[in-house]
């Protein structure tokens, strides 16, 4: 048994993946202040090894990076039966690409420029 | 073939062959007796290489849904077919030329004395170049709408950090409010922008879902009424069932129309929405009671780049775009968007979504009731 599954005191893991490090950084000031561990990722490659290395409880994903698309990454997170449980929430500056969230799997959506009441609370929603 | 040629004059022969504009001549029964040297140029053909070919038999016309504007100019209609994207070798294997062109077909008949068409003209101007120009604008405005967003999002954040540990502050709090303000309304320009190059170069797509319009009206009067605390917004009516259409171009036609109220009556203290439906349609009505619209503007209201007159705009800001947007994506989705208004007084705008296509021309709702209804006791009240 696990220990660590049981404890409530642990603080919960949020990746973030965006190519903007602006946006990085005032992520990470959030979720801090609100005691999340973060885990913060440029671009979608070798996402897989990091969320096997830090085991997220929630992943927020831009969908315009360069190199590998946030759709693409989604898909294949989604299809991988070792992180498809891991809830992902997109975060775009096009606000119609609400629909393309839904139709890949993602378990959210929250458009750029969000609130940060909207962030916490679908933060709480999914973890 | 020949024979036929003879009835046209020699010398119309040589204004037509030197034309710029590529000119095909077809007989009624859709054989091609002639083509020009900007034809054979555009399609990379020459006449002879379009033997056994019958433009009303053409594959590509009736899969892109064009046969019945083509057979409308073949029976005698001058018809203009706007933008149509065609590959020559996905009909005549050899034409490869270029893998596809964009023309605008002009399609005029010559008739006789009598009326009957004798011939079929044909011009096709290529637009090719104005198509990829248009969708690197297109692209480029997407790309700059992220870019622009992007330091956008970050400053709202920090905003709204500072908000929180300010919030002890009077001042430091009002000021950061007023930055907040400024942002959105940035936010807005910059979707404005993007929204209407999409609406101008066609590419405005519609996510199409079904959906309960009462919600999506009950959610805006609640964000709205926390904007404007003096306008009360009321809803009267409901669907009765889900409508089919894209809810994020329909919220934002709802807050066009519902916001631009608000602006516009700046001394009234409540703006109401009216929803009716019947098997056919659903009609949405905002009425305000605010400074109304003339006679002229009225026609004018819902082109690109209208905002009333100099004297006006200077107290009503924002791009001028948003009912020109309004009525793109009402028209997209086979709608009709139109308002009435007393100078002075207030305007009402209605939008009417058809819950089936079959039914848009013409069953219509009593728009009459729905005044007479509700709006001439709301007047005197």
């Amino acid at each position: 048994m696990d220990k660590q599954s049981f404890s409530t005191n642990e603080p919960k893991t949020i990746m973030i993946c965006d190519d903007d490090p602006g946006i990085l950084e005032v992520l990470r000031i959030i979720l801090e202040e609100n005691s999340y561990k973060v885990i913060a990722l440029n671009n979608g490659k070798g996402i897989q090894k990091r969320i096997e290395e830090h085991k997220p409880n929630l992943i927020f994903l831009d969908l315009w990076m360069p190199g590998i698309e946030g759709k693409e990454v989604t898909r294949i997170l989604k299809k991988d039966p070792k992180t498809k449980d891991i809830p992902i929430i997109i975060v775009s500056a096009l606000a119609e690409t609400k629909n393309i969230a839904a139709s890949i799997g993602a378990n959210g959506f929250l458009a750029k420029p969000f609130e940060i009441q909207d962030l916490l609370e679908t933060l709480q929603k999914h973890t | 073939m020949p024979a036929r040629l003879k009835a046209l004059n020699d010398s119309y022969l040589k204004v037509i062959d030197q034309s710029p504009l590529s000119t095909q001549v077809l007989a009624p029964d859709g054989i091609t007796l002639m083509v020009n040297k900007a034809w054979e140029k555009l399609w990379g053909a020459t006449l002879d290489q379009l033997k056994g070919y019958n433009m009303l038999k053409d594959q590509q016309l009736i899969e892109g849904g064009l046969m019945p504007y083509i057979q409308k100019g073949f029976e005698g209609q001058p018809t203009v077919i706007p933008e149509i994207k065609y590959k020559p070798k996905e009909t005549i294997k050899e034409l490869n030329r270029v893998p596809f062109v964009w023309v605008k077909a002009f399609i005029y008949p010559i008739k006789d004395s009598s009326g009957k068409v004798q011939a079929v003209v044909l011009v096709h101007e290529n637009i090719t170049e104005r198509k990829l120009i248009e969708k690197q604008k297109d692209d480029f405005l997407a790309i700059a709408s992220h870019e622009l967003k992007t330091p956008i999002t970050t400053l709202k954040a920090y905003t709204q950090i500072l908000q929180q540990i300010l919030s002890e502050d009077p001042k430091a709090s009002l000021y950061l409010d007023k930055m907040a303000d400024q942002l959105n309304r940035l936010t807005s320009l910059v979707n404005e922008l993007l929204d209407v190059s999409r609406v101008e170069s066609g590419k405005l797509k519609l996510n199409k879902e079904k959906f309960l319009l009462d919600d999506l009206l009950k959610d805006i009067a609640t964000d709205l009424s926390l904007i404007s605390k003096q306008h009360q917004i009321i809803i009267e009516g409901a669907t009765k069932s889900s409508v089919n259409a894209d809810k994020y171009r329909i919220n934002q036609v709802l807050i066009n129309l519902i916001s631009n109220a608000i602006k516009y009556s700046p001394k009234a203290d409540k703006v109401i929405i009216v929803v009716k439906q019947n098997r056919f349609e659903i009609v949405v009505a905002v009425k305000d009671f605010g400074i109304g619209i003339t006679k002229r503007d009225l026609t004018l209201i819902f082109s690109k780049f209208f905002q009333a007159n100099n004297k006006i705009r200077q107290s009503f800001s924002g791009l001028g775009l948003g009912l020109h947007i309004s009525s793109e994506i009402i028209k997209r989705h086979n709608g009709k968007i139109w308002a009435e208004s007393t100078k002075g007084i207030g305007s009402t705008f209605y939008f009417i979504l058809p819950l089936d296509k079959k039914f848009v021309k013409n069953k219509t709702i009593n728009t009459e009731e729905i005044i007479q209804d509700r709006f001439t006791t709301s007047a005197n009240g």
